[in-house]
């Protein structure tokens, strides 16, 4: 701990938590919704994760970096989160697969690692409050703390919340579809066999897209929230099934994304979405999301079919959700399907599968393609491939 | 789905007598699913031989029985009860085997009884090597390579193929009792011998080595539904190679990546389908390749486990108790986490803090036999604790073993530095290091703190003991911290603060950093130590003094600390990383920021409990703590349980209102006295019910201005001081053996040639007679004095003269300082020499005079008073030559108290704890002795076959690890089934063989002739068979093993004897007939060392050879 950097983590209802900076961090200011993540494993997964853009995560599990860094656990090109907030930091990692430190990684990334917080109290906090604007800030050494604190919280509360932030922007395919070229490529698959799906970047993950090839689907993605008219190459003839995936921000504020799913029901084809994905679906189907106290971050979330004692554990990162009876009131007709899917904790809606005349939809809150968490769902990418079978 | 209708009644199988590799766990797991299915109205029938048990009080079940867990007594109580269904995986592997032998034998088919939790197949599919192995190939999971031998030649023939080592597992055996490691070929026939002769099956599975590699475990679950969930993963600092029962431990697992962790659970879930485990519990073992990733399957257990009882502790997740509601039907998501409340079971547990389990050893019992782990188990406890930091935690988990450890390093025991000095004097310490660091031993991870400090690398380290560099980081940077502080105390550094804080946030606490200011000073009185010898007068000086100046220093740093020094908080277990709210105050300290303790404005009191298991103290401390407990939840008084065993029923975080897991030091618990304090009316604290661990801190409570409740700490010290001692035997004008009190070898050597040999040796303070020992000679007592006791200025020896062949006699009462309620008095089987606590005994007596059991009363009222005792106490009692001794004075619960509960059918424990809390004894109607219409006896269950080389004899030091009660209309009876419960089948017919000293013949013509008559065959050695013979008996003579052969030997291994019988003359004799009994233990042939238990093994035989044996419930004996 000598010769190690002071860094405050403040909340927007101006609390405070003095920790220490594990790693450099240049702009000595950064702003973020604050979320825990409750996984004991999977920081690496987490960190990369687009669909933490903007916030700041507290890792609950005490000790992290225990296994390193490797260049296969990625879940994107990048980390995307604001801050990482932690108990202990683990300086020399010990696995075989390591190739680096954690803090090296976020230090590329400009990203601070911040340690020697009680996290448990501040997860206590957060639940009893719900998440907030937060920010990580280094002051200079005499300054006044409460001076600072009550100028930073000011700043937080200026700073735009997650309600109504649209963050998918970014996300156009392009990295996607790299990562689809190369992983074909690395395990030689036979991809002209594959069924050619259709696919909404709005910050997917990596591992959905493993899991899609590996289930013998190829997926072109373009991106979600550019109207379909812009989108280069783009033939719907070309596709056996649509996939929205996951990302950052708030799904209701992603219009041209919604408009997009809204003409893509038209074409009748098997859809499968996940996360905001999901979210965005059921907006598209004319249902409403709203904000979660604190949201579902987690490996160990259970999932249950409504009807049925069946339950998986899944991996879950989600602070928004879709209001189940709006889902209902949206079909003006019965669905001849219509399977729900809970969290048991709350009984938040976790999922669907409808069936009607003109479309069969499988749609997921949790991940089941994990990274991090659990495998129970991963059985969803081959169903879904089976919705696109001929009957 | 909903519980199941169709089922009314169900038997639950325990675990019997604790053992090495099964404890009180199965105590822990029995009790909760007792409690479990009796919240669902079923009618439980319970079996258990261990009246030590709170599952087995008649509280919680409807039908408990104390019988042995043997099939005709199973099949009785089946028949007396009629049960549908039998739980069986919530007893260890003694129900498990139990409930397959029922299955095998057609007992379940005869009664209708469906097996719940597991089937029989899935048992055998689990248990079976082969059936197991086929399983794991069959879903593509690796296990070693292997072979199920069934002979010696297939053991070779496997060899020759893979080479050595090779790891031996007999098949359904406890603990890998009879496994091990086998390095090289002349060890190889003989392990293979003894596996096979150990298995019941007569089967040893040998495989392939995976050494060095890494260990893991998963505990899983599964319901009817098919769900599947994880409850926690375990990870183990000692590599393959060393049992997981005897490895330090940690959870979660610490050094895999989601990728490579979600691999182990794929397959666990995998396993636990096709095993077949249909409801319940399993544990999984898993060997992983560090270099890259290989993942091969150890074992499954597919039951509760002590893994599990850890896991349930580590995450606050109750695997037994939910275990037990699945296997009537509900699923996960029916039922309810008792914790957060509002959300279900269907979920995986995480945590947001590290969890250590350090296990502990009784080495120092069993001199003779090397320290060395292997996969067979050695640990009789363990201490578990939880931490915000590894340092945090594993640091509380030592100090928690009670071996005088106040963390990694840092404290008063010098035996490891000396023997580092005493290699680096000779320049042979790096040799030491690596074999040291490359064969686990209990001392391995203090030498590695010796190695590390010597600058060895953590590659090289890894490269001998291959602990993965995760937990060699730890450790060091401990290490650093040491040195920070240091050199900070050292020049009065202004950020000492800080720095000290770190050190508490990595668990160190006060008296490790005095010791660590003191460094300079401990270092040259570990120079002079090493050269002088241990046990003279000058070395137990200088250990004094490095305790003076350890004390000097600890004030110096609390003047230092006082103007920053933080107390630590207390933060919840609460199964989700405070996801959720805990409704639920089981905690632990750390040095945090916000304290979750939230204290009551009640009125409450705290119990102390006793630690880790281990020989001398067990299972019925906790036994007391728990009734305690449930004493003062009937009283309105809110009960705080403080305890580091996570193999117990006091640890249940639904046992007491309030429960903190915490090392059981000074420290600690002062921090939990004030946190309590401060809030709410907190009466004070009871240690009278945990054993000596919490008694050892009595008066530094005091000191510390703790309110005790009960017997005051002063009038406990009047009864195990020895000058204090004497003034009250004087007072009262009783009788003890002549005795003195000496701190060097000098004043031992001539206190014992004033006494005149043969004299009892022992420290003063021990419980269950640590280096106890009866000394013939002055060489054997000069030995003693400088290998065996650890002996201070502060706690000297205490020397006896030994009262040759005296009866000994137990006493349990109860004292409101006014009136005195004898409990118990129970007569020992076994004569003076033995330890009380491994002898066998009797209730009620049948061999004292009606004068004699007066004076006993009449005494123990004496004494009680005198002491003003509030509670309870035991008093040992000898008679010789018809006069009555005192010989121990114990102003606490002692270890009969559970055994004389069951047997009176009285919750003493109970009982006392009301007293203490003002209740007289006429108001708990505790005026009139209790009657008897049965007899009760207490065997002993012994742990020799798991420590090679020892001898089986008993003598004053306490070896056993637990006990069994029989209970019969006749004395015979009652032992006999004592006899069954412990493991000795006692047959109907066969041959004895007989070899007893001079003394001892006349007292066992008669009961021999008996046994003779009935159809017997007797062997005896020379002398033996030639007196029996002038008696009229017909003996086969023998000769001695050093005579020639055919020996007595020879006829052991031919499956000749059924029943040995040795009573050795003297030190002489005694070494003679070491090998008989060993060959005895070996082939687990029922074996007496005294005339009085033989006399009743043979009553009993005699007695079942003519009538039908009965079962008897508890609670209807009266």
């Amino acid at each position: 701990m000598k010769n190690k950097e002071i860094a405050y983590l403040i909340l927007e209802d101006g609390k405070y938590y003095k920790g220490i900076l594990e790693n450099k961090f240049s702009k000595k200011e950064c702003i973020g919704e604050i979320i825990f993540n409750t996984s004991m494993t999977g920081y690496q997964e987490i960190i990369t994760d687009p669909s933490y853009k903007k916030q700041i995560v507290i890792f609950t599990y005490p000790s992290i970096g225990n296994y390193g860094f490797n260049s296969e656990d990625n879940e994107s090109d990048k980390a995307y989160l604001e801050a990482v907030i932690i108990k202990d930091y683990c300086e020399m990692p010990s696995n075989y697969r390591s190739e680096g430190k954690l803090s090296d990684f976020l230090d590329r990334q400009e990203v601070p690692l911040v340690s020697n917080i009680d996290t448990r109290a501040l997860v206590r906090h957060i639940r009893e409050k719900g998440s907030m604007r937060a920010g990580v800030f280094q002051f200079t050494e005499n300054d006044n703390i409460e001076n600072n604190v009550a100028q930073a919280v000011s700043k937080l509360s200026n700073h735009p919340k997650m309600e109504g932030q649209n963050l998918t922007n970014e996300f156009n395919g392009k990295s996607a579809n790299n990562f689809v070229r190369s992983y074909v490529q690395k395990y030689k698959l036979e991809a002209a066999n594959f069924k050619k799906i259709c696919a909404l970047d709005f910050g997917v993950k990596f591992s959905i897209i493993e899991h899609l090839l590996q289930n013998k689907i190829y997926p072109i993605f373009y991106p979600g929230s550019t109207p379909f008219e812009k989108w280069e190459n783009f033939n719907e003839n070309e596709f056996e099934g649509y996939f929205f995936s996951n990302g950052p921000g708030d799904p209701a504020s992603v219009e041209e994304g919604i408009q997009n799913i809204k003409y893509i029901l038209t074409l009748k084809k098997p859809i499968f979405g996940i996360c905001l994905g999901h979210q965005m679906l059921s907006l598209a189907l004319g249902a409403n999301t709203y904000k979660l106290k604190f949201g579902h971050h987690g490996g160990n979330q259970p999932v249950k079919k409504e009807s049925l004692s069946e339950v998986q554990i899944t991996a879950q990162n989600h602070g928004f959700s879709v209001d189940a009876d709006s889902l209902l009131k949206a079909f003006k007709d019965k669905p001849q399907v219509f399977e729900k899917e809970i969290n048991p904790n709350d009984n938040t809606i976790e999922g669907f599968y409808i069936e009607n005349s003109e479309n069969r939809l499988l749609s997921v809150q949790y991940h089941p393609e994990a990274g991090p968490g659990p495998h129970d769902a991963s059985k969803l990418f081959s169903y879904f491939s089976k919705m696109m079978q001929p009957d | 789905m909903p519980r199941r209708d169709d089922l009314q009644k169900i038997m639950i199988i325990g675990s019997g007598p604790i053992v090495i590799g099964q404890a009180s766990e199965f105590d822990y797991s029995g009790t909760q699913a007792v409690k479990a299915l009796k919240e669902e109205n079923y009618e439980i029938v319970l079996i258990n031989s261990n009246p030590a048990t709170i599952m087995t009080d008649p509280d919680f079940a409807d039908h408990v029985y104390i019988e042995p867990i043997t099939l005709p007594y199973l099949e009785k109580i089946i028949e007396k009860e009629r049960p549908q269904a039998i739980l069986p995986t919530v007893g260890g592997q003694t129900a498990l085997n139990a409930a397959l032998s029922l299955y095998k034998e057609g007992i379940l088919d005869k009664y209708n009884i469906e097996l719940i939790g597991a089937k029989p197949e899935a048992i055998e599919k689990a248990e079976d090597r082969e059936l197991f192995k086929k399983a794991m190939e069959k879903i593509g999971a690796r296990v070693p390579l292997s072979v199920v031998a069934s002979s010696m030649k297939e053991a070779t023939s496997f060899i020759e193929e893979t080479g050595l080592p090779v790891i031996l597992r007999p098949s359904f055996t406890l603990g890998g009792t009879g496994g091990g490691i086998c390095y090289n070929l002349e060890d190889f026939e003989s392990m293979v011998t003894k596996a096979l002769m150990e298995s019941p099956t007569h089967q040893v599975l040998i495989e392939q080595s995976v050494l060095g590699w890494k260990e893991f475990e998963l505990e899983v679950m599964r319901d009817l539904a098919d769900n599947v969930v994880i409850i926690c993963s375990i990870e183990n600092l000692d590599p393959m190679g060393v049992h997981t029962g005897d490895s330090i431990t940690v959870a979660p697992q610490q050094t895999l990546s989601d990728k490579e962790y979600q691999k182990l659970r794929d397959l666990s879930i995998a396993i636990i389908r096709e095993i077949g485990v249909e409801t319940g519990g399993s544990n999984i073992q898993f060997a992983v390749n560090p270099e890259n990733g290989d993942i091969i399957v150890i074992e499954m257990n597919p039951r509760v486990s002590r893994s599990s009882a850890l896991a349930s502790k580590a995450t606050g997740f109750p695997i037994a108790r939910i275990a037990a509601k699945l296997s009537v039907g509900y699923t996960l998501d029916e039922i309810p986490n008792d914790i957060t409340k509002k959300t279900p079971a269907s979920f995986e547990p995480v945590i947001d803090y590290i969890v250590t389990k350090t296990p502990r050893f009784t080495f120092e019992k069993f001199p003779d036999t090397p320290r060395n782990l292997d996969t067979q188990m050695r640990s009789v406890g363990e201490a578990m604790a939880i931490g915000r930091t590894f340092g945090e935690s594993f640091q509380k988990a030592l100090r928690s073993l009670e071996i005088n450890r106040s963390g990694w390093g840092l404290d008063l025991d010098f035996s490891i530095r000396l023997e580092v000095l005493k290699h680096k004097k000779n320049k042979t310490h790096l040799s030491y290091f690596r074999s040291a660091l490359s064969v686990p031993t209990d001392e391995r991870i203090f030498i590695l703190r010796e190695a590390m400090l010597d600058n060895m690398s953590n590659d090289e380290i890894y490269s001998h003991s291959k602990i993965d560099l995760w937990f060699l980081t730890q450790l060091r940077q401990l290490l650093e911290i040491e040195e920070n502080f240091l050199e900070a105390f050292n020049k009065n550094d202004k950020n000492i603060d800080l720095i000290y804080s770190e050190a508490q946030k990595r668990g160190y606490c006060d008296f490790q950093l005095s010791c660590l200011i003191s460094s300079n000073e401990i270092d040259s009185i570990i120079e002079k130590l090493s050269q002088i010898s241990k046990g003279s007068k000058e070395y137990l000086s200088l250990n004094s003094e490095a305790i003076k100046i350890i004390r000097e220093n600890e004030k110096k740093l609390n003047e230092i600390t006082a103007k920053f020094k933080r107390n630590p908080v207390f933060k919840r277990v609460d199964t989700c990383a405070a996801e959720f709210e805990s409704f639920t105050p089981y905690l632990y300290s750390s040095y945090e920021e916000e304290c979750e303790a939230e204290p009551s404005d009640n009125e409450k009191v705290i119990i102390l409990g006793g630690g880790p298991n281990r020989i001398g103290q067990g299972i019925e401390f906790d036994y007391c703590c728990c009734h305690a407990s449930f004493a003062l939840q009937e009283l309105k008084i809110e009960s705080i349980m403080v305890n580091s065993n996570p193999e117990t029923v006091s640890t249940d975080y639904d046992t007491s209102d309030r429960l903190y897991f915490e090392p059981l030091t000074i420290e600690n618990i002062l921090s939990i006295y004030a946190k309590e304090k401060s809030k709410g009316k907190l009466k004070g604290v009871i240690l009278q019910f945990g054993g000596q661990t919490p008694l050892r801190l009595a008066r530094k409570l005091l000191e510390n201005n703790v309110e005790i409740l009960g017997t005051s700490p002063e009038d406990i010290h009047r009864a195990e001081d020895r000058d204090e001692f004497n003034k009250l035997v004087n007072k009262l004008n009783l009788r003890q053996p002549a005795g003195a009190m000496a701190k060097s070898v000098e004043e031992a050597l001539e206190a014992a040639e004033k006494l005149e040999y043969p004299v009892l040796v022992r420290p003063s303070y021990v419980l269950g007679g640590r280096a106890m020992m009866i000394v013939h000679f002055p060489e054997q007592l000069k030995k003693y004095m400088e290998e065996s006791a650890e002996v201070s200025d502060e706690r000297p020896v205490l020397i006896d003269k030994f009262l040759q062949h005296a009866k000994e006699l137990d006493v349990d009462a109860l004292c409101d300082q006014k009136d005195v309620f004898i409990a118990g008095i129970m007569e020992h089987i076994e004569e003076a020499g033995v330890h009380s606590g491994d002898s066998a005994c009797i209730l009620p007596p049948v061999n004292i005079s009606e004068p004699i059991l007066e004076e006993i009363k009449a005494t123990t009222k004496k004494i009680a008073l005198e002491l003003k005792v509030l509670g309870l106490i035991n008093i040992q009692y000898a008679i010789f030559n018809n006069d009555l001794y005192i010989i121990e004075v114990n102003p606490r619960a002692s270890r009969t108290v559970p055994f004389v509960s069951k047997a009176i059918g009285i919750p003493l424990a109970k009982r006392a704890t009301q007293v203490i809390l003002g209740k007289s004894l006429k108001e708990l109607n505790l005026v009139k002795e209790p009657s008897f219409s049965y007899y009760h006896v207490k065997e002993v269950v012994l742990p020799f076959k798991k420590f090679a080389g020892t001898d089986t004899i008993l003598g004053p030091e306490m070896k056993s690890t637990g006990e069994v009660m029989g209970i019969g209309k006749t004395p015979s009876e009652a032992f006999f089934k004592s006899q069954e419960a412990s493991g000795f089948r006692l047959p109907p017919a066969g041959s004895v063989f007989v070899s007893v000293s001079d003394e001892s013949k006349e007292p066992l013509a008669e009961p021999l002739k008996e046994l003779s008559n009935a159809g017997f065959t007797l062997y005896a050695t020379t002398g033996t068979a030639d007196f029996l013979t002038s008696r009229g008996l017909s003996v086969n003579k023998v000769i001695k093993v050093h005579e020639g052969r055919p020996n007595i030997a020879d006829l052991i291994k031919s499956d000749k004897i059924d029943i040995i019988l040795n009573i050795p003359t003297d030190v002489q004799t005694r070494n003679d007939a070491l090998e008989i009994r060993l060959s005895a233990l070996k082939f687990n042939i029922p074996y007496f060392t005294t005339v009085e238990a033989a006399v009743q093994a043979f009553k009993g035989i005699l007695e079942m050879q003519n009538n039908d044996f009965d079962v008897y419930p508890l609670g209807k004996i009266k």
